[in-house]
This record gives structure tokens, C-alpha cells and sequence, in this order.
């Protein structure tokens, strides 16, 4: 209670999300079906004692595909998220030490990609790079880093003026020590915040390119994967489609509470629930 | 003024630039020859010489490059293999689809969004606020394609209320409209959320402000403090949002597209991306990204104008 109290909803958000990591890492401890198991005899069953949540057109046990399919949508969202962070991150940092001319063509390059609305550039770099759940992430994080790289250059241009910085530079230590041990430290909290926050947004991505056939072949099952082939049985089986997306909406949502949690943790003055 | 304009249009020039710079190289990635792709699997040598000629695909890069905003600057986005008619053809024929079906959305998140942003401040702290909360982290959270699907499996299959998708035509515009109820449900939800969260903070800066006590004091009805004086102030923050809104919901409608069957170019585009039809996909990206950023040019000069505290700050 205290803790709720305290951190408002992040507290079981955090919770709901560790289970969620667990069941990624280990999903045989949950469920002892295999997701791969096919039963013709069992096929499109509602969901009952024998089967949780059901099983698709081929008698596969639902609840055990979408527990192994946690571990997809986790990766992924987690992935495409660090990738853009990284890219976007180290392309900030050097736009705003590497003086003014490298600034101007790295933010040339960050508006280009800003003006593009980033599904669209993610299906296109998707469709060209094959269908496969890494070549989702990379395609979104390609169509995410700018964000990063122009929220990381305003933080580094905010402190790279600053005493400390100067205090670092004149007892001769090197540029790219400067860079790293004494700018890169001190911008970091809101590119991890606006890190947290987006977690939610790149699953429900990642879910979305999956769903429109750029992610995982079949038959991994991935929860955007799932919903894609449950719309084919959608008016005979409902919980084909329904528990996948179930699981994105609860695991988004953690996501989301504790990038709020993050958020208010880091800026004391923001207001509670703003 | 009119320094902000041109400054802002300069900006656009070098943006529209890079945007057909990367779809370029883009389309450089694109794996297999394009000649062969025209010609066929089983041209001769000869024949698909001849289209590399056409195409321009023996010339240096830079004159590639040249070649291709020369096609661009006319209008020809290439052929689409799959309806094999001109691409441009193809996208005008959807996008009025796409725009309905968007400004529909927009004008119903507003409808909804604002007010309730608007009460959640003024009840600050209430049950309504708590609500408004609630009601924004289920918008953020959920998959808009599986909601699109539960609601058609909900309003259609189980009820038989609503038709199930695809849209019908306006010359019958009670059954257009049914069929547009459940798509607008569905591409609304992030955008909703979205605008009460912004209203609700743009209302909640506003409200401590000495001319809302000033407008109370005169004797004015709460309607009218809030409805008029309060929520002018807060207006052109919210129509940025509104605006920007409407570039990523142009992106954002090809999930739902695809959903219901919609005729949209989002859902062109993913029928392309099904039959590896490159033309195809690459001309509704870089027609959305010109769109997107004439979009923001406008919600940008808007926004000087709508509040002239910016473009004074801009000047100085």
C-alpha cells in the first residue's frame, strides 16, 4: 500500500512486467502444451478445462502459443527501442560536440527522416528487406533514431557550455573523453525516460508490422503473428484473435505506467499525472 | 511575418530534397533487377538490354538520381506490377479514402476529446479526471488493429448491428456513413487520448490566469469563461496537436485500412507489400511524406498566425 502510495500504478505495472520478463525467459514453466504441438482432432475449440484460451485451426493449445509468444513482442519492443536509442543517441551526441557544420548535415538528416510518418518508412524499408522479425526491428528503428538523435543533441548543446565541461577540457582531457565521461553522463536521464516511454509504442509497432505480414513467419507466435491468422477465423473462433491481443494491451500497459512512473521519478517538478 | 513564412519555406525545399534523396537510395536497395521486372521472367537478353537502356540503369548514379527527379518532377511514380497501371493513377483513385476516412477520426477525437480534456481540468482531481486518465491509458495502449477487429466481430458478428467494412458510396449516405462508424472508432482511440491529455494541460496552465478571474468577476456565466475565454487561450496548442495528428494518422490509417477492408492507399500499400510491388510502395511513402510535411507547413504558419506571441518571438 505504501508503495502504491508512493509510485501510483508503476508499482504493480513493474510487477505485472517482471512476470511478463519471466514468462519470456522460461515459458515451460507456465505451460507444459507445446506451442508447436498441432491436435487435427482439437481444432478451433473454444476455450475451456482442457484449453485455457482455446486452439487455433491446427488443435495447437492457444494459451501455451501466446505465454511462448511473449518473448517475441518483449525482444522486439526492447529491441527496436535500444537499436534507435543507440543510433539516434550517438548521432545527437556528435551533432552537438563536432562544431557547426557536422551539426548542420546530421540535423538535415534528422528532419529528412523526421518528415517521413514512420509506419509508412518502416513498411517500405520492411518490404525491402525481407520478411523477418529482426529486419522489423531494424526497419522501425531506422524510421525512430531521429527522434533520439534531436532530443540527445539538445541535451548535450544545454551542458556542453557548462563549467564542469570546461573544467574537464582545460586539464587536457582528450575530446572523445569529454564527450564520453563528462557530457554523455549528464544528458542522459531524458533519453532514457523518452526510453521508457516508448517501449509500449515500439510492441504495439512491432505487433502492427507483424500483423501486416513483415515480422515473423509462421509458425512462431508472435502476438501480432496470431492476431494476423485469427482474422481469418475471426466470426467462428473469437478467442483465436482475442487473447493475443489481450496480452499486447496488458504488457503495452505496464509499459506505459512505468514509463509514467519513470518519468515523474526524474522530474520532480513535472506534475503528478500530467 | 513574412520573414517567419519564407524561412519556414526554405526549410520545407531542403526537407522536400532529402525526402527524395532517401527514397532514392531506398529504392537503390530495392533486391532483383527492375528491367527484368518489367520485361519478364523470360525476355531475352536483348530485350531486357533495351529496358535497362529505358530505365537508365547503365548511367552513372548521379545521372540516375537526375533521371529520377526528372520522372518525379512529372508525375510518373512508375508502374505498378500488380494493377499495372501508372502508380500515380493508382493513388489518386485512394487517396480520397484515406483523407475521409482520417478527417473523420480527427473531427470525432475532437468532439469527444476536447470537452472531456476540458472537464477533467476543470473537475481536477474528481472521479471525471480519474476517468479521463483511465480512458487516455487504455487509448495509448491498446492495439488499434485488434480493437478494430473485436469491435467488427462484436458490432457485426454477434450483434449484426453495423456492416462489417469496406466503404460504400455517397450516394447513399446513410449506409456510407454506417460503414465509416467503426474504422473512425478505431483509427480515433490514440488521437483521442492524445487531445484530452493536451487539453487537459493546456486547460490546467490556463485556468489560474488573472484574465480567467477578470472574465468571472465581470459576471460571465462558467460556460462562457471556459467555453469561450479559457479555451481560446488554449486553442492553438491544441490545434498543433490536431495537426500533427493528421500526418501520422495518414500513416497510422493503414493498420486500420487493412482491418476493414477500407480502399484507402494505406491499404494499397499492403497489398503491394504482399505482392512485392515495389512501385507500388514506394510511391504511396514518398507521396505520404510530401503530404505529411505540406501538412506541418500549414499547421505551422497557422500556428503564427493563430497566436501572434510566436511569430513576434520569432522575429525578435
Amino acid at each position: 500500500m505504501r508503495l502504491l502510495r508512493r509510485y501510483g500504478l508503476a508499482a504493480p505495472a513493474a510487477l505485472v512486467l517482471f512476470l511478463l520478463l519471466v514468462i519470456a525467459a522460461v515459458p515451460s514453466l507456465f505451460v507444459s502444451a507445446d506451442p508447436f504441438g498441432t491436435n487435427l482432432r482439437a481444432r478451433l475449440m473454444p476455450p475451456g478445462a482442457d484449453f485455457l484460451f482455446g486452439t487455433d485451426e491446427f488443435g495447437r493449445d492457444l494459451l501455451s502459443r501466446v505465454v511462448y509468444g511473449a518473448r517475441y513482442s518483449l525482444v522486439a519492443g526492447l529491441g527496436t527501442v535500444a537499436l534507435a536509442m543507440l543510433l539516434g543517441g550517438a548521432l545527437g551526441l556528435v551533432a552537438g560536440l563536432g562544431g557547426r557544420r557536422v551539426d548542420a548535415v546530421i540535423m538535415r538528416v534528422v528532419d529528412v527522416f523526421l518528415a517521413f510518418p514512420y509506419l509508412a518508412l518502416a513498411i517500405a524499408i520492411g518490404a525491402i528487406l525481407g520478411r523477418s522479425l529482426e529486419n522489423a526491428v531494424v526497419a522501425l528503428a531506422i524510421a525512430w533514431w531521429p527522434q533520439y538523435a534531436r532530443l540527445m543533441r539538445g541535451q548535450v548543446i544545454a551542458v556542453r557550455g557548462s563549467e564542469f565541461v570546461e573544467a574537464a577540457r582545460s586539464t587536457g582531457a582528450s575530446a572523445r573523453r569529454v564527450a564520453l565521461r563528462h557530457v554523455l553522463p549528464n544528458c542522459f536521464s531524458p533519453v532514457l525516460v523518452k526510453a521508457t516511454l516508448d517501449v509500449g509504442y515500439a510492441i504495439l509497432a512491432v505487433a502492427g508490422l507483424s500483423f501486416l505480414g513483415l515480422g515473423v513467419s509462421p509458425p512462431t507466435p508472435e502476438w501480432g503473428a496470431l492476431i494476423g491468422s485469427g482474422r481469418n477465423y475471426m466470426l467462428r473462433a473469437w478467442w483465436y484473435l482475442f487473447f493475443p491481443g489481450l496480452a499486447i494491451f496488458v504488457t503495452v500497459m505496464a509499459c506505459n505506467l512505468i514509463g509514467d512512473g519513470v518519468r515523474d521519478w526524474f522530474d520532480p517538478h513535472m506534475e503528478r499525472g500530467q | 511575418m513574412l520573414s517567419f513564412l519564407a524561412r519556414r519555406c526554405v526549410g520545407i525545399v531542403s526537407v522536400l530534397v532529402g525526402i527524395v534523396i532517401v527514397t532514392f537510395i531506398i529504392v537503390q536497395l530495392i533486391p532483383g533487377d527492375p528491367a527484368r521486372q518489367l520485361t519478364g521472367p523470360e525476355a531475352p537478353p536483348e530485350a531486357i538490354a533495351q529496358a535497362r537502356r529505358e530505365l537508365g540503369l547503365d548511367r552513372p548514379r548521379l545521372v540516375q538520381f537526375g533521371l529520377y527527379v526528372a520522372r518525379l518532377a512529372r508525375g510518373d511514380l512508375g508502374v505498378s506490377v500488380l494493377t499495372r497501371r501508372p502508380v500515380l493513377a493508382d493513388l489518386l483513385d485512394r487517396y480520397p479514402a484515406t483523407v475521409e476516412l482520417t478527417i473523420a477520426s480527427l473531427v470525432a477525437s475532437a468532439i469527444i476529446g476536447i470537452p472531456l480534456g476540458t472537464a477533467a481540468a476543470v473537475g481536477r482531481g474528481r472521479w471525471l479526471d480519474h476517468a479521463s486518465r483511465l480512458i487516455a491509458l487504455f487509448g495509448m495502449s491498446l492495439p488499434t488493429f485488434w480493437l478494430g477487429l473485436v469491435l467488427q466481430w462484436g458490432a457485426y458478428g454477434e450483434l449484426g448491428w453495423l456492416p462489417v467494412g469496406s466503404r460504400a458510396p455517397w450516394s447513399r449516405p446513410g449506409e456510407a456513413l454506417l460503414h465509416m462508424v467503426l474504422p473512425t472508432i478505431t483509427l480515433s482511440t490514440v488521437t483521442l487520448a492524445l487531445l484530452m491529455r493536451i487539453t487537459r494541460s493546456a486547460m490546467l496552465e490556463t485556468l489560474p490566469q488573472a484574465f480567467i478571474t477578470t472574465a468571472r468577476s465581470k459576471g460571465l456565466s462558467e460556460w462562457r469563461v471556459i467555453g469561450v475565454h479559457a479555451l481560446r487561450n488554449a486553442g492553438p496548442v491544441i490545434f498543433t496537436v490536431i495537426g500533427l495528428r493528421l500526418g501520422t494518422l495518414f500513416g497510422g490509417a493503414v493498420l486500420t485500412e487493412t482491418v476493414f477492408s477500407w480502399p484507402g492507399v494505406g491499404l494499397y500499400a499492403v497489398q503491394a507489400v504482399e505482392s512485392k510491388d515495389f512501385p507500388a510502395i514506394m510511391g504511396f511513402t514518398l507521396t505520404l511524406a510530401l503530404l505529411y510535411t505540406l501538412v506541418n507547413l500549414v499547421v505551422d504558419i497557422s500556428y503564427g498566425w493563430l497566436d501572434p506571441r510566436m511569430s513576434q518571438q520569432e522575429a525578435a
